[in-house]
């Protein structure tokens, strides 16, 4: 009885080992020299080895972590909480053993650098996957925003307090200029927020001050800015032109008819909100789908680009994202929707690049299916399958006729979405990417059938296109991709949920103040 | 106990009655509509000036820019039967074009077979390379499909729609995209609708 327990836990052991992939290299350079940290992937995140952090940090292995200079980090194996001294910092993901030696993802190597030359002068550049130590030293280490109903907050990580002042330039343009500000590498490029009431935040280091331009979509709105303590940060409240005072704007009214009878107008259906998105990266295993001159696969641009555009989707709006493959495998058409309806996702984006035979087409063009496609009687049956209702009591021919009524207005109202999410994507794919904008088009896309959610496609460049296809073999050009359908999911998920009046707001009985921790 | 999807389309169903729209139900206004030229056939004129051995006819291929389909007009013979010149028009259309626009049949695709039923319904069947060697992409698909059903409705008034067959069987689409179980309609215009 005993044996077979330890052989059980043995078991579950093996199958909980964590998987260990090549993940990439990263480039330290500390002291006049270069070292290359070579990266593993531990369950989808990357992991260094803790001996490669002590020797670029000069640190000490312990046998439960590391010493650098007089500081200590106890690890826990499988515990995200490192401890430092008498504080406790958390890792995105906890640190793993492998023959005895632990690993530990890669923002634990910029903790321990940090130790080594002191926070603020340690810089990492993700895209070039360099870690270096600035001749400068920052003070601006992090931005990040949030959308509440009526407006958006934007907060600046510092690493002391510094003055600051919030001017006007326009309606649409304020800028915050913080004294002695200087920015870290990582908020060097514009930040997109998107949100329906900010555009974007440009940071910009200028001479003696740091200057945040903050870009409005929708015009006018109280603003306000103040600093907060322990860590320091100063923190930027935008509201949307109508509400004048903190909070108490009139909401929207809501869409569930018993919200109307019920008192309080803030209980809103939460399950109405978007909570998922699937993404379909178009073809894959067998079918290779399109081919350019040089011989890249669409099948392989099109994933490579599905993952960005996860990625940064699931990092900044941090909902979640099903995707219908990951990997180079054949998957059915029908079988894509069937995926994203099983998890109930809100809208579904399939992500393809384009062909013509002896054209010199270029470009991007969205698609949502055709009403005829949806009046279809293929559709028509797919869709009584899917429908969530159950009509017992009904006679079946009753049964049938409801449900054709059903489904023919949650399809109406699932095309109006549709051409609306393909209209908003191609609005920030002609904003980003300087080629031929194609338009909006509907067709009878299989893939598109038997979605139970808005759905579109897009073909976001020419494979048969010589230079299209030498752009799409670069990063530069997927990121882009990438960032402009990020930045169209984005919009349409604002605009969506301002509609039903579901954007999230502060907790109630707590100041604004109290809600930014 | 309500299932969230249960709620959620109620919810949905809700806001459809809730912002007014016994329109969507009825008129669907909004709704994406690509106006259809009514495709004419140039009148035989009376007198002996009238060639009676050849017809013309009208074949859609891909324009430059591959967003939309042009139009080229070829003479072939007049048989007695319009299927035979259905079939002549479908040959020629994989041909491809003479005057510089673009093909829209991979070169090497055979037509097999066309016949027409009693609905206006043209089976046309080629072989299979007309999937194994397409270019895919949407677009790409798109141009195929509709330069052969928009060439076979325009030039025959007996056929009203389309469906694409490859080696005598029904196709689930030809490149990956299209959903080709049902006939096509024609789609004189592939021009963005907005
Ligand atoms: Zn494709």
């Amino acid at each position: 009885m005993r044996r077979l327990f330890v052989i059980l836990t043995a078991m579950v052991g093996i199958v909980l080992l964590p998987k260990f992939a090549w993940a990439g290299e990263i480039e330290v350079l500390f002291e006049g020299r270069v070292k290359v940290l070579k990266t593993e992937l531990v369950n989808g995140r990357e992991y260094v080895p803790l001996v490669q952090v002590a020797q670029v940090t000069r640190g000490k292995i312990l046998r439960d972590g590391l010493q650098v200079k007089e500081v200590t980090f106890r690890l826990v194996e499988d515990q995200a909480g490192v401890i430092v001294g008498d504080t406790t910092f958390l890792l995105s993901a906890p640190p793993v053993k492998r023959r005895g030696i632990f690993w530990v993802p890669i923002e634990f190597l910029l903790r321990a650098l940090e130790a080594r030359y002191g926070e603020g002068w340690v810089y990492w550049n993700k895209a070039t996957r360099v870690v270096w130590l600035g001749k400068e030293q920052y003070n601006l280490r992090m931005l990040r925003h949030h959308a509440y109903t009526d407006y958006t907050r934007i907060v600046i990580g510092a690493l002391k307090p510094l003055s600051f002042r919030l001017d006007e330039e326009s309606k649409a343009r304020l800028s915050l200029r913080i004294e002695g500000g200087v920015l870290s590498p990582m908020l060097s490029d514009t930040i997109r927020i998107n949100d329906g009431l900010i555009e974007s935040v440009e940071p910009a280091q200028e001479q003696g001050e740091a200057v945040l331009r903050i870009h409005r979509d929708a015009f006018g709105g109280l603003t306000r800015a103040f600093a907060l303590s322990n860590p320091d940060r100063i923190v930027v409240d935008l509201y949307r032109a109508k509400a004048g005072t903190a909070g108490v704007s009139p909401r929207p009214q809501p869409v569930d008819p018993t919200e109307r009878r019920g008192s309080a107008p803030r209980a809103v259906p939460v399950h109405l909100a978007i909570r998922t998105i699937a993404i379909d990266a178009g073809h894959g295993g067998r079918d290779t789908g399109a081919l350019g001159r040089k011989g890249l696969k669409e099948k392989e641009v099109v994933l490579d680009i599905a993952l960005r555009l996860r990625r940064l989707i699931q990092e900044r709006l941090g909902i979640r994202v099903v995707m219908t493959r990951t990997e180079d495998v054949f998957v059915p058409l029908e079988e894509r929707t069937a995926i994203a309806n099983r998890a109930k996702a809100d809208f579904f984006i399939s992500v393809h690049v384009n062909a013509a035979p002896k054209s010199r087409a270029r470009g991007f063009e969205t698609y949502f299916l055709s009403e005829k496609a949806s009046d279809s009687v293929a559709r028509a049956s797919a869709i009584r399958e899917n429908l969530p209702v159950d009509l017992g009591g009904l006679r079946p021919t009753e049964q049938e006729a409801l449900k054709a009524i059903l489904w023919d207005m949650a399809n109406t109202l699932y095309l109006k979405e549709s051409s609306e999410l393909a209209q908003i994507l191609l609005r920030e794919l002609d904003k980003i990417l300087k080629v031929d904008n194609r338009g909006v088009k509907s067709a009878p896309f299989f893939v598109l059938m038997g979605a139970n959610m808005p759905a579109v496609l897009a073909e976001v460049a020419f494979i048969s296109n010589a230079k299209e296809e030498r752009k799409l073999k670069g990063e530069a050009y997927k990121d882009r991709v990438a960032e402009a359908l990020y930045t169209g999911v984005a919009r349409f998920k604002a605009r969506y949920e301002r509609r039903l009046g579901l954007s999230p707001s502060p907790l109630p009985g707590r100041s604004a103040e109290a809600a930014e921790r | 106990m309500v299932s969230p999807g249960l709620r959620r389309f109620l919810g949905l169903l809700l806001l459809v009655l809730g912002t007014g729209v016994v329109g969507f139900l009825l008129g669907r206004a909004w709704a994406p509509h690509v106006p259809a030229p009514v495709p004419h056939i140039p009148p035989v004129e009376d007198g002996n000036a009238v060639d009676t051995t050849t017809r013309p006819v009208r074949l859609f291929f891909a324009g430059p820019s591959a967003d939309k389909l042009q139009e080229e007009e070829r003479t072939i013979p007049r048989t007695a039967s319009f299927v035979q010149e259905a079939k002549r028009a479908v040959e020629e259309l994989i041909k491809g074009p003479q005057n510089g626009l673009n093909p829209t049949i991979p070169p090497g695709v055979k037509l097999r077979q066309l016949y027409v039923d009693g609905r206006g319904i043209a089976y046309v069947d080629f072989t299979r390379n007309l999937q194994t060697t397409h270019p895919g992409g949407s677009g790409g698909e798109l141009l195929t499909i509709y330069s052969i059903v928009d060439t076979l409705t325009a030039n025959f008034d007996e056929i009203q729609r389309v469906k694409i067959l490859v080696e005598g069987s029904e196709i689930l689409t030809l490149a990956g995209h299209i959903d080709a179980r049902h006939p096509f309609k024609p789609r004189y215009s592939l021009e963005r609708i907005r």
